[in-house]
């Protein structure tokens, strides 16, 4: 039976959270095996504690096939240690290296692009998840004085960029357009870019079913708001895919419908999470809007294989969101919870459901 | 669990369960509860009566004086006196006292008074008026009010619900009232039965507030339990303006089971009349031009609201009301009263020869402000035409849209306004 790990997180985190329960429950309401565990804040953890993510706990997590994360960060903690120390220690510990970042526009009004309906906005980013300058390798040196230096050190291992890219090219394959974008900058970044770029055009000859091309990561970025509809799956390095990744979130309507998840393929570890950030301020007030949860949620399923049920609960998420049944910052006039009670009910019994 | 209607869902819910079905007999609480200066002093009684000392929740009480007031005699002085006492003594907040009140189902819901997603009841068949807001609102009985009144909940028998969809736009001069009326003309007095209508379609997205209560407010003349359109992003403006919270909003969920579904065509309707003695014995107002009638009279909680008063005074302005016709205004709050003034409206229904009342439901129901005679005839912009509603029983009422009722004033005889010189 599948296991999942919820951290609810802070802020909104939690009301998210709960509406995920609500369609773990209803599936188990179905049939669908599954069992979780909801774990309790890692900011009260860190703060007692000192680490957000103690030896035990990482333990215990690592033993489930699925962990979900609501959304981290705590006014109590205003640099946010706790959340890097959980999220990039689950990413490098577990070795998370793919970050599947689906763009999919699910209401026409969503889109800032003018002219631009559903289906054009509608495709797969594939961001390295452990390697670049996101390593934490750098330093300081003569800090606070007019001297001062700081480097962060941008790593690109031969194996980390192998194992990405032909996760992608394989991705590609299964697309009915088997059509890939790669994007780098080997124009400037020679050491780093260079070595994506030269296993790049090997692995090219590897797939000759996939129409591969390349981009320079600057001109990707152009690309992706003058004509979308060219891509469909696109895969890059960890801070060209942090950039790109929100670019596409926002094509489709915003980091508030842009769920996320973090895989290993080799291992079967997953780590799922909507993109948004805590939120304090909308803490406690039932407004927040659950549907990039419910969608991390859906990858989650995927990834567990619950037959087609990600794919139900997408187009749940779809159905209620182009009939206006959604959260107030989508034009809807519904609380975080009677949100995802449409969602369940249109999962369970909507119009379309079998 | 299943899919759920709007008034299904909000009925689960405040009785703490996650489903209902029809016919379920279910404990809700009460959101918040209405009565008016006739029917309060009956709940008054009943509630010493049931030996109750204390209103459960003085917070969810409004009480507001509208019928008879002001006062049109001295047993309506009494009764309003009775309401004023009960509202002192038990402290509650919203009261509303002549001056600074109106018509009660339009001022709960220009005061913010109920939101989306509660359960409203009042001790007067209109109340259904206020599921334009996607509250479920109900009319009760004065008993069941008092027992509101003492324990904060009332059972409910879950309705099962018919679903209007509204396609299209309206073009003037049809308004919602005329889609209502051709609901009623469809289904019948009977065929709504102790039924939720619940309106949907993408004709729904033009009609603003006011419009809505129109529609709600006649559902039970259909003999509907509650009419509700489901919150959207026209509810959250009225929210946001008016007062209120989302807090509690729901909607209906896809696969909800409905005992009937209608569609009505926006664009294909024209104004229509309901002649006597039924509000659905519904006609083309063309067909029942030269119709000659005594009185014309706008207002009620059905379209005595603002834009209805815009809708009189552009025909109105410039015109005179015919000779041998009185036509009686009632703004039906002072909000309305106050804001026509201000916009110049009352002023071109004055010079038109209206005589414009203080907001009250008195002409409406035949109780004063405007009483039909023996044999008298009145086209009102009001819900009910029943033997005798307006007055005499020899009186006879047709019931119209605003723009239909002040051609009809200007004209003498039932009119459109393309019929105007």
């Amino acid at each position: 039976m599948p296991r999942i790990a919820l951290l609810p997180g802070d802020g909104i985190g939690p009301e998210v959270t709960a509406e995920v329960v609500k369609v773990l429950e209803a599936l188990r309401s179905r049939g669908i095996p599954l069992e979780w565990e909801v774990f309790g804040s890692s900011a009260d953890t860190y703060l007692t504690t000192g680490s957000a993510l103690p030896e035990d706990v990482f333990q215990r997590l690592s033993a489930y096939d699925a962990i979900f994360a609501g959304a981290f960060g705590d006014p109590r903690i205003p640099d946010s240690a706790h959340a890097r120390e959980i999220l990039l220690g689950l990413r490098f510990r577990l070795d998370l290296y793919v970050n599947l970042r689906p763009v999919r526009l699910l209401c026409e009004e969503h889109t800032p692009l003018r002219n631009r309906g559903l289906g054009d906005v509608e495709f797969l980013i594939l961001r390295e998840n452990t390697e670049g300058p996101y390593v934490g390798a750098g330093g300081g040196f003569k800090t606070g004085t007019p001297d001062e230096v700081a480097t962060d050190i941008s790593l690109a291992t031969r194996r980390g960029v192998e194992r990405i890219l032909r996760f992608a090219f394989a991705a590609a394959a299964s697309k009915p357009r088997r059509r890939l974008a790669m994007a780098d900058k080997h124009n400037a970044l020679r050491h780093t870019s260079g070595l994506w770029f030269r296993l790049f055009k090997a692995l090219k000859e590897e797939y000759p079913e996939v129409d591969a091309r390349h981009y320079f990561a600057d001109n990707l970025a152009c690309q992706m708001v003058l004509d979308p509809t060219q891509f469909e799956v696109i895969v890059t390095d960890n801070l060209f895919g942090d950039l790109l990744s929100d670019l596409g979130a926002a094509l489709a309507g915003g980091l508030g419908l842009a769920p996320s998840a973090n895989l290993n393929p080799e291992t079967g570890k997953a780590l799922f999470e909507p993109v948004h950030g805590s939120a304090p301020d909308l803490a406690g007030r039932e407004s927040a809007n659950p549907s990039a949860a419910l969608l991390s949620a859906a990858l989650m399923l995927d990834h567990l294989r619950c037959a087609d049920w990600g794919s139900r609960l997408r187009e749940a998420v779809r159905a209620c969101l182009r009939a206006g049944r959604t959260t107030r910052d989508l034009g809807g006039v519904l609380s975080t919870s009677a949100a995802g009670d449409a969602v369940v009910r249109e999962l369970l019994y909507g119009a379309d459901s079998p | 669990m299943r899919a759920l209607t709007l008034s299904e869902a909000l009925l689960a819910r405040a009785a703490g369960r996650r489903d209902a079905s029809p016919g379920d007999l279910l404990t809700c609480r009460i959101d918040k509860c209405l009565a008016t200066d006739i029917t309060a002093p009956l709940s008054i009684e009943v509630f010493r009566k049931m030996g109750a000392r204390r209103v459960a929740r003085p917070e969810s009480l409004i009480l507001v004086n509208d019928h008879f007031v002001p006062a049109k005699d001295i047993a309506s002085a009494n009764f309003a006196r009775a309401m004023r006492e009960f509202a002192q003594e038990q402290k509650v907040g919203q009261y509303f006292e002549v001056g600074r009140s109106g018509i009660c189902h339009a001022l709960v819901a220009e005061r913010g008074l109920v939101s989306p997603g509660e359960i409203f009841v009042g001790a007067d068949s209109h109340t259904c008026t206020a599921g334009a807001l996607g509250a479920f609102a109900t009319g009760v009985g004065s008993t069941d009010l008092a027992a509101v009144w003492a324990l904060g909940e009332l059972w409910f028998r879950v309705p099962e619900t018919v679903r209007v969809v509204l396609d299209g736009a309206l073009r003037p001069p049809v308004t919602s009232k005329d889609v209502i009326l051709k609901v009623l003309s469809e289904i019948g007095v009977d065929g709504g039965r102790y039924m939720a209508i619940e309106f949907a379609g993408d004709g729904l997205a033009s009609l603003p507030m006011e419009a809505r209560l129109t529609l709600c407010n006649m559902a039970v003349e259909a003999g509907a339990k509650a009419g509700l359109v489901p919150p959207d992003a026209v509810t959250a403006r009225w929210v946001a303006e008016k007062g209120g919270t989302l807090d509690l909003a729901l909607s209906p969920d896809s696969g909800a089971r409905y005992a009937q579904t209608l569609t009505v065509e926006l664009s294909k309707l024209e104004p229509l009349v309901a002649v006597p003695f039924l509000p659905s014995l519904v006609r083309p107002a063309r067909e029942l031009r030269g119709t000659v009638v005594d009185q014309v009279f706008i207002g009620s909680c059905t379209n005595g609201y603002l834009p209805d008063l815009r809708d009189a005074a552009r025909i109105l302005k410039g015109r005179k009301v015919a000779d041998g016709v009185r036509l009686i205004v009632t703004p039906a709050t002072q909000d309305v009263y106050l804001a026509a003034a201000r916009e110049g409206i009352l002023s071109d229904l004055v010079e038109a020869g209206a005589a414009v009342t203080t907001p009250t439901c008195g002409a409406c129901l035949g109780g004063h402000m405007g009483v039909l005679g023996s044999g008298e005839t009145a086209l009102a912009t009001t819900n009910r035409n029943f033997r005798g509603r307006m007055g005499d029983t020899s009186s006879r009422v047709y019931l119209a849209n605003p723009l239909v009722a002040a051609a009809t004033a200007v004209a003498g005889t039932i009119s459109l306004p393309e019929d105007l010189p």
